[in-house]
């Protein structure tokens, strides 16, 4: 049966379903919230970091192609069940009016990822100060327009953006590093200073990352042309005083602890795997590696196969990674998926 | 003190106690214990240091925190218990303290502990009622002061017989202070406080020799 079902409709499954159609195939997308685009469209991005194009012209064409090119949309949909191997599954799904049954030769599993929550961590008063926020909660004021302190609705005058919260953290069993965080915060301290040009900002950072192509040159820009200040300490206790909050840090390259007033602070959260992931990884028997993710056939040979014949997987499903990277991987993983409905493997 | 440290290898000698394996596994630099620190706050002291000179085996480092900076922790274990990288500036820091503790070099830093210390070796516990004293506490306030003039009074009305001293948090009996004795004998933390202070061994035997022989009387007159 020359049939795939994708399973997700962030970007990676969204790239997967249009290159599959591409390819001549019927595809089945499901999805379980009830729009496409995923995390970048569920938790509204505004820019994209590097090139600051805005988040809807890219996810929104993504979307686009696969409306136009025919795929078979199931929206407010979960996997549920899976019947059948090789060539040929039956997967129930069910939705808010009941349950059905797709048929598939094959299976591409992009279910996403899920921003670590930061009340884990309570030395950073998360959910108990109102002006501290997470970056995704940021990057939702910054699409809405308007940024400002959930405490009082004013603008802040200085903000404090913290760097690998629930990553590189072995505290909270998160050895790994979240990949884009350093490029997001240099995007969104940008955004900031581009919109309020009085308002301070400040990075704390232990390493810069700006490992993809025109990330580095997006931090440059940032102290370059935007005087965003970066300090190098990793942020270590938010307190409040008054109406501010106070960020312990030790500026490392200064071999000094400091407590420093801020009007509103932004948590760089990490990326785990989301509830989709974890469910459909123990659903096809894949298995899952210490960080949480699905492990691959072959991290390096075969990063978008499994252990199951048949089931491919991509996006952040594998891990954390930015939006290009995670589109790539689809169209990977669409090609897999179609070689082994070909007859190859 | 300057001391001698001889052919010592100090980051050799750190990796052979026990400790050392979960207190040092690399660190990231991220100043998140000498954020923490309240040691830093007052003295020229930073947890990361120590962290960053046992990763890099810098003996010239490590003898530098030997020689002083060891004994401004508290260890109040905050830099234990929110490093990321599950680090324990704390345990370093007490595995070097135990080094310079059986090397002797802790003489004059454990100078000011020697009250305490006897108190322990003596009387089996090491805070008593009448150490803590208003003088020391000024932020008591004139009530809380009045009042702990009167400790003994407070503490007879109790009634309870092992709270009635003031000199000691609670009476411990001879015969268990010496099972104790026995105990640091048989761990070497006997050897450990020799050590530091010879004179502080040679009063417990003494002390605990007498405490026996007037628990023993105590016991023949009840009987009699
Ligand atoms: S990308 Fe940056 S913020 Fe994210 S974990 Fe890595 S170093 Fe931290
Ligand atoms: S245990 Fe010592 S080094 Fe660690 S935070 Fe407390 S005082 Fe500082
Ligand atoms: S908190 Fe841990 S990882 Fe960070 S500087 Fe201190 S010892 Fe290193």
């Amino acid at each position: 049966m020359e049939n795939v079902v994708v399973i997700g409709g962030g970007p990676a499954g969204l790239k997967a379903a249009a290159e599959l159609r591409s390819l001549g195939l019927d595809v089945a997308l499901v999805e379980k919230a009830g729009v496409l685009g995923g995390t970048p469209v569920q938790e509204k991005f505004a820019l994209l970091a590097p090139e600051l194009r805005p988040a809807e012209e890219v996810v929104g064409a993504l979307v686009k192609a696969v409306q136009q090119d025919g795929v078979q949309v199931h929206l407010n949909s979960t996997v549920t069940a899976v019947a059948g191997q090789g060539k040929d599954f039956t997967l129930t799904v069910q939705n808010g009016k009941g349950e059905e049954r797709l048929q598939a030769g094959a299976v591409i599993i992009a279910t996403g990822y899920e921003h670590f929550d930061p009340s884990v961590k309570p030395e950073y008063g998360y959910g108990v100060f109102p002006d501290v926020i997470t970056s995704a909660q940021l990057e939702g004021m910054l699409s809405d327009g308007k940024v400002v302190r959930p405490s009082n609705g004013q603008v802040p005058k200085k903000v404090a953006i913290l760097q690998c919260i629930g990553s590189r953290d072995a505290q909270v069993e998160r050895k790994y590093c979240c990949r884009v965080g350093c490029v997001v915060a240099s995007k969104q301290a940008v955004e900031l200073r581009q919109k309020y040009p009085d308002m301070q900002v400040y990075i704390f950072y232990m390493d810069i990352r700006t490992y993809g192509r025109g990330f580095e040159e997006l931090y440059w820009k940032a102290q370059d042309d935007f005087g965003v200040r970066f300090i190098r300490g990793r942020g270590a206790e938010v307190r409040r005083r008054g109406d501010e909050l106070l960020l312990k840090a030790e500026e490392t390259l200064k071999a000094r602890a400091s407590e420093t007033p801020f009007d509103m602070v932004v948590l760089t959260v990490g990326m785990g795997p989301s509830e989709g992931t974890k469910a459909m990884a123990s659903l096809f028997g894949l298995p899952v590696a210490e960080d949480g993710f699905v492990e691959p056939a072959d991290r390096m040979l075969a990063p978008v196969s499994t252990k199951a014949a048949g089931v491919f997987v991509a996006g952040t499903a594998l891990g954390p990674k930015d939006i290009e990277d995670a589109a790539l991987e689809g169209a990977a993983a669409a090609l897999r998926a179609a070689a082994y409905l070909k007859g190859g493997k | 003190m300057a001391i001698d440290f001889g052919d010592l290898k100090v980051y050799e000698r750190m990796t052979q106690d026990p400790r050392f394996e979960d207190a040092y596994q690399g660190c990231l630099s991220c100043g998140t214990c000498e954020s923490l620190c309240p040691a830093g706050q007052f003295y020229d002291y930073n947890p990361r240091e120590v962290v960053e000179a046992t990763g890099r085996a810098d003996e010239a480092e490590l003898r530098n925190w030997l020689e002083n900076k060891i004994w401004y922790c508290a260890q109040c274990c905050s830099c234990k218990f929110r490093c990321p990288r599950g680090n324990s500036a704390a345990d370093l820091v007490m595995i070097l303290r135990d080094i310079a503790v059986e090397k002797g070099w802790a003489k004059e830093a454990l100078e000011k502990y020697t009250r305490i210390l006897k108190t322990i070796l003596t009387v089996g516990n090491q805070l008593s009622p009448d150490m803590i004293a208003p003088d020391f506490f000024p932020d008591w306030g004139p009530r809380v002061a009045e009042m702990s003039k009167h400790k003994k009074e407070w503490r007879a009305e109790l009634g309870i017989p092992g709270l009635m001293p003031i000199d000691r948090s609670w009476a411990v009996p001879a015969h268990v202070i010496k099972e104790l004795l026995d105990i640091w004998k048989l761990s070497g933390a006997m050897d450990r406080v020799e050590a530091t202070n010879p004179f502080l061994v040679e009063l417990a035997w003494d002390n605990i020799e007498e405490a026996l022989e007037d628990e023993k009387q105590a016991a023949e007159a009840s009987h009699t």
